[in-house]
């Protein structure tokens, strides 16, 4: 190693101010740039999904079925991404479709999150009793792997109507409040151990004798400590989501909507895809969606984590 | 130590215990299991329909209070009795059984590939640190991440068995049936144990006593394998067992793929049918494997580490 590109590269780091320090950082895990422009799209793909589509998503034109990208067929190709069995154009539904899945990786990320973040906090604020109860109901739900424990309820509460939702979003409402529910653990977990660590310091103690009431003391003085590992893990759940519903999709517990997620749309042409290879961009985008989740995620915690501050430079 | 095993033998009892009745009560908001018993063939009353339903009901000891039916359940199922499939008329349980060895020969050869895959790729990159070999195996680890395990079954099966006609699609039968559903299984765990396995090495590369070792002249190979990977092999162990149950919540969709008759397979089946007592069974069965999966790992520790036992 150059020893004295060294000593330059730790003085200009000195004098670096905290501001600097984080252009900085963000420059350095840039990666993670990659990352946001990734879930940018996705978004953007989603909420101007409807303006963006070329054709309409829905419309069968049984003479072009299974026809190639025009980029790859110019003389009998439709659409920039062809169309699937029913002629149907693909960017469309993908376009279209993306809103759906996001409106549930979203949500169920969401639900999930300050459920978990909320009774994390409560059981290692209270500790004892509380803490007891939320805790074995975390081992219950940890030893029902994931996906089987998602489709037993989907399974047996199928009637279930939820309240004040539209029946036409019921299948929808119930799948995001499933996985929802279904991942505060690890939040939980996560929020607990933070806190326990959090509850014996001082300014808590004075918050305390001061007689903040504990819902107040539990939301504006530990939460804000405590919250920056959920953050992280909540974009890393977002992939999971996307996956999940993909996997739910495949196995016929998806939601039917008239233009499918990205999962049940791979699920839906999966015995086309030997015809046509262009059926595989909807797999293609959920790669790239939950790839850009998982990147945003690492690159939230080097931002975040102060204890990993530097290490990569 | 003998203080320790009995309190996590308790609480793991206790989980099941949980799990339990967390789906005996599911199953009963879930609808109406004695209407599924009934046989509606067409020549029949509705007065014939009407009592066969009643004994069904009472045959199932539906028509008591639902706690009552919580403690009768408990008895039956000290004896072993847990009701016959919907489907099959069999007892749930011989089904279970029947499927069960399939799925844990799926489940260790996918957990065998995941590790003797994972463990070089992720060594060889930590060795070739920021070469093309490095970031190659960090593409597949993310690759491994980030695909839909039905999706890679799907391309898996067209380039293997349509394409290259090499290996069955589907279906037991030979040992060429299970390589596909194997790999297929074994991707998250290949991807998960190359990245632990990576960083683990390049911590330990860095250590004092790995340079000591450098030092006295041992040979390259000599430090990689005694000393580095002697000491990074407990948190791979870990990222393994840890990452088993998701393992089993992914074997139901590989076991659909490729129509493999294990009891993720018999899960889903029993879930379109509504056979209740096969689902029951099938939850409580990865329920409890999961439980012991913990279990272990837990019990090991504590006879590695001795700060476990007494925390």
């Amino acid at each position: 190693m150059n020893v004295s590109v060294g000593i330059a590269d730790a003085a200009s780091r000195s004098r670096a101010t905290p501001r600097k320090s984080i252009w900085r950082r963000i420059w350095i895990h840039r990666i993670g740039i990659v990352g946001i422009i990734i879930m940018l799209a996705f978004v953007i793909a989603a909420v101007f999904g409807n303006w963006l589509a070329p054709k309409d998503p829905i419309v069968i034109d049984l003479k072009n079925p299974l026809a190639k990208p025009v980029w790859a067929d110019p003389e009998n190709g439709v659409g920039f991404l062809g169309t699937d069995n029913l002629g149907r154009d693909v960017l469309s539904r993908m376009l279209v479709g993306s809103q759906l899945s996001l409106i549930i990786a979203f949500s169920a990320v969401s639900i999930g999150t300050v459920s978990g973040v909320f009774l994390g906090l409560l059981a290692g604020y209270k500790g004892g009793r509380v803490d007891d109860v939320i805790m074995r109901i975390a081992d219950t739900q940890t030893a029902i792997p994931f996906l089987v424990l998602l489709i037993a309820v989907i399974a047996f509460l199928e009637d279930l109507k939820l309240p004040f939702i539209p029946t036409e979003h019921n299948e929808l409402a119930k799948m995001i409040v499933f996985i929802g529910l279904g991942s505060w653990v690890g939040f939980a977990r996560l929020i607990r151990g933070e806190v326990l660590s959090l509850r014996e310091r001082d300014y808590v103690h004075a918050a305390r004798a001061l007689g903040v009431v504990d819902l107040r003391i539990m939301l504006r003085h530990i939460m804000p400590n405590a919250i920056q590992p959920a953050i992280v893990s909540a974009s890393l759940l977002f992939g999971g989501v996307i996956l999940t519903e993909a996997a739910l999709s495949f196995l016929g517990f998806g939601v039917n909507t008239l233009v499918p997620t990205w999962g049940k749309m791979i699920a839906d042409s999966r015995d086309y895809i030997t015809l046509a290879w262009h059926l595989n961009f909807p797999a293609v985008a959920i790669m790239l969606v939950v790839l850009g989740a998982n990147l945003l995620g690492d690159w939230l915690r080097d931002i975040l984590d102060p204890r990993l501050r530097g290490r990569r430079e | 130590m003998g203080a320790f095993i009995v309190r996590r033998l308790i609480q793991a009892a206790f989980v099941v215990v949980c799990v339990v009745t967390f789906v005996f009560f599911l199953i009963r908001v879930s609808g109406d299991p004695a209407s599924l018993g009934v046989s509606l063939e067409e020549n029949r009353t509705q007065e014939e329909i009407e009592a066969e339903y009643q004994r069904v009901k009472e045959q199932l000891g539906l028509d008591r209070h639902i706690l009552i039916q919580y403690v009768l359940f408990w008895g039956r199922a000290a004896r072993g009795e847990f009701g016959y499939s919907f489907r099959y008329s069999i007892p749930a349980t011989q089904l279970i059984i029947d499927r069960l060895p399939n799925s844990l020969r799926l489940g260790l050869l996918a957990a065998a590939i995941g590790v003797v895959a994972g463990l070089p790729l992720g060594i060889i990159a930590a060795l070739n640190r920021g070469s093309i070999i490095d970031n190659l195996a960090t593409g597949i680890s993310v690759f491994g991440i980030v695909v839909p395990q039905f999706w890679l079954a799907i391309m898996l099966i067209i380039f293997f068995s349509v394409h290259l006609g090499w290996l069955p699609t589907s279906g037991t039968g030979s040992w060429k049936h299970i390589i596909l559903p194997a790999i297929t299984l074994s991707t998250g765990l290949i991807a998960t144990v190359a990245r632990i396995s990576r960083s683990g090495m390049l911590e330990a590369l860095s250590q004092d006593y790995i340079r000591t070792a450098m030092a006295k002249g041992l040979s390259q190979r000599l430090v990689i394998f005694r000393h580095a990977l002697r000491n990074g092999s407990l948190s791979v162990i870990t990222v393994v067992v840890s990452s088993l149950p998701h393992l089993l919540g992914t074997v139901v969709v590989v076991e659909v793929v490729f129509a493999w008759p294990g009891v993720g397979y018999l899960m889903a089946q029993a879930v379109a049918n509504r056979d209740y007592p096969v689902i029951f069974l099938d939850v409580l069965l990865f329920g409890t494997v999961t439980v012991l999966i913990f279990l272990i790992m837990d019990l090991v520790y504590a006879m590695v580490d001795p700060r476990i036992r007494h925390s």
